[in-house]
């Protein structure tokens, strides 16, 4: 189930709702169009023909009154015979369900046999028949009028009583197929009634479920997830969640293990590099503080007095570099060196770092050879710091008095940078790992002949060098010799 | 003989060059080495007339836990073995290496004084 994704879930649950929303429309409608055909039928077929009974009533009526009386009397109305007729004809012909094709009629079959009442048709085929018979006599006398007689008169009234005896019939009938019709009408709303009942309680308790199923799969990760947001914020600890694999929250949740990792990871970095800066920050200081109470103590003692002095300067000269990269490494880990480009000669500006230089590693030479285009667009400030920082390197990692080939070449697309770094003892595998705050300390000269470096020359080197849109890279050469290669676009 | 001679073994010579000139007010010797194998050669020579050692952490070479293993086999019992670093955690580093006995860089002299000479 956990390999259904969050967007797949809520989809099938919005797709549920819209299915139970779908079947509770088509219900409805299927509801409404099935009382809305029980409600034509009742009124045509249940209604329609007590209605038409009950005019026929009111005809047989006033005919039997206007024969009532002899020899006051009227013979038959042709109108009236002639609206008896038609009635039933009409009646036969549409509602009379015995031995009716008429669809509904036939509707009307099966609900009486439903019931066991289909001896209710016999009787209103009868009534049928007993009202026919006294309207065809009716209707011969006033087609063939022969003269009112006494007995013709008597003859008729007694014809028409037997058509309202008849039409009493019939409407008794009719009046409990009504109740048979009604009954059956009531049965189907209710049917209904629970169809729709059904449907929507069905909708209502599928929606829940639904919707509870994806909340189950979902809300104990989320606050697992809160959880562990929580722990590493106020404890610092980090715990895997998973496995969870397939989702958006497995997604999540190993985006957060990476996240959490990193800035463990950073942190970590950020603890070493804070303890090595202070460890070469204390160094320096050990000497001066040392020296400075030797001199304090021998205030009479010149030589030595000159030689405490001569290594507060270098020691106080090495600690204010070291302050200098420091702060340049922080602002460049914060992306806020001061960049500030323009027009220069890398030639004349190599020759500016090497001469800096060479006044701190005396021991060293710094042979330069250029070829080609020199000029670039760079911020000069930063470069020869770069360049100065990567000169000192390389001096400290080499044997005293060894010296470092520099090579300018413009020849190119680019303008390449090299330094040859000879003699060096440096570790196998990756070499750029070199280029990482203080990971060249290691590997420096042992006899600690001046320069010492701070550990972050590269390192400040290749951030500047990028902010050139260029490159610095190490390369391990033939017999041992390591090349620092800075590459800077024309 | 007199035991008057204490072994720096750091791979700074200023602060050798320190340590010489202080340890000569207090009427000792300073014997240097710029790394720990140095050191182990120096320590057969002079093992009678050693007084303490003051070790770096942070060397190139040999590592300090083996180098201080190395050191107490070629020294006498009572010859005080100080750890001596700017290392921020060094009391860890300390009990790292088998060692009771630190000083902190920056140090004043007065501290070195007593981690060499002074009592216990």
């Amino acid at each position: 189930v956990r390999s259904i994704s969050i967007g797949k879930r809520l989809s099938l649950l919005v797709l549920t709702q819209l299915i139970t929303a779908a079947i509770v429309v088509i219900a409805s409608v299927i509801v409404l169009g099935q009382v809305s055909e029980q409600a034509h039928y009742v009124k045509s077929y249940v209604f329609a023909p007590l209605l038409e009974i009950g005019t026929a009533w009111q005809t047989a009526n006033e005919l039997t009154s206007s024969l009532e009386d002899f020899p006051a009397g009227l013979e038959p109305s042709r109108q009236s015979i002639a609206q008896l007729r038609d009635f039933i004809s009409k009646y036969e012909r549409e509602w009379e369900v015995w031995g009716s094709s008429v669809p509904d009629a036939q509707r009307y079959q099966e609900i009486l046999k439903k019931v066991n009442r289909l001896s209710l048709l016999k009787e209103e085929h009868d009534a049928v028949l007993a009202f026919r018979a006294p309207l065809a006599k009716l209707d011969e006398a006033v087609q063939h009028p022969s003269g009112r007689t006494r007995e013709e008169a008597s003859r008729q009234r007694r014809d028409s009583l037997e058509l309202r005896a008849a039409l009493q019939q019939l409407n008794f009938v009719n009046l409990q197929y009504m109740a048979i019709g009604f009954d059956d009408f009531a049965h189907v709303l209710r049917n209904l009634s629970i169809f729709l009942i059904v449907v929507g309680a069905a909708s209502m308790i599928a929606s829940p479920l639904v919707g509870l199923s994806v909340r189950r799969a979902i809300a104990p990760r989320v606050t697992l997830l809160v959880e562990k947001v929580k722990r590493f914020r106020e404890l610092g600890i980090n715990e895997p969640v998973g496995p969870w694999v397939g989702d958006e929250l497995a997604v999540l949740a190993n985006a957060l293990d990476v996240s959490f990792a990193a800035i463990v990871a950073r942190d970590k970095e950020r603890e070493r590099f804070l303890a090595v800066a202070a460890h070469e920050l204390k160094t320096p200081l050990t000497t001066l503080k040392g020296f400075a109470q030797a001199a304090l103590k021998h205030r009479d003692d010149a030589a030595l007095r000159d030689r405490a002095l001569s290594v507060i300067d270098r020691q106080s000269t090495r600690l204010a570099r070291l302050i200098q990269d420091l702060l340049w490494t922080a602002s460049a880990a914060a992306g806020r060196l001061p960049f500030r480009p323009g027009p220069l000669d890398l030639e004349a500006l190599t020759r500016r770092a090497i001469g800096e230089v060479e006044l701190l590693a005396g021991a060293h030479r710094f042979p330069l050879t250029v070829r080609g285009e020199t000029h670039i667009l760079g911020d000069a400030m930063l470069l020869e710091q770069s360049l100065a920082g990567m000169l000192i390197q390389a001096a400290s990692m080499m044997p005293p008095g060894e010296p470092v080939p520099i090579t300018l070449d413009g020849l190119g697309a680019v303008v390449r940078l090299t330094v040859e770094v000879g003699g060096a003892e440096l570790p196998e595998g990756d070499i750029d790992r070199l280029l990482e705050p203080f990971a060249v300390l290691s590997f420096e000269g042992r006899e600690q002949v001046p320069p010492r470096s701070t550990g972050l020359g590269l390192h400040l080197a290749r951030e500047i060098v990028r902010l050139h849109t260029g490159s610095l890279r190490i390369e391990r050469g033939p017999k041992g010799i390591v090349s620092f290669v800075m590459e800077f676009p024309l | 003989m007199a035991r008057d001679r204490v072994l720096v073994i750091d791979d700074d010579p200023d602060l050798r060059g320190l340590c010489v000139i202080v340890l000569a007010d207090w009427g000792l010797t300073a014997i240097e080495a710029e790394d720990c194998a140095k050191a182990l050669a120096l320590l057969d020579r002079e093992r009678s007339r050693l007084c303490a050692v003051l070790l770096d952490y942070f060397m190139p070479g040999m590592d300090p836990k083996e180098c201080t293993r190395e050191i107490k086999k070629r020294i006498d019992p009572g010859v005080r073995v100080v750890l001596v670093s700017a290392a921020v955690d060094i009391v860890d580093r300390a009990a790292e290496v088998g060692l009771d006995r630190f000083l902190a860089k920056p140090f004043d002299l007065n501290d070195l004084h007593a981690v060499v000479l002074g009592p216990g």
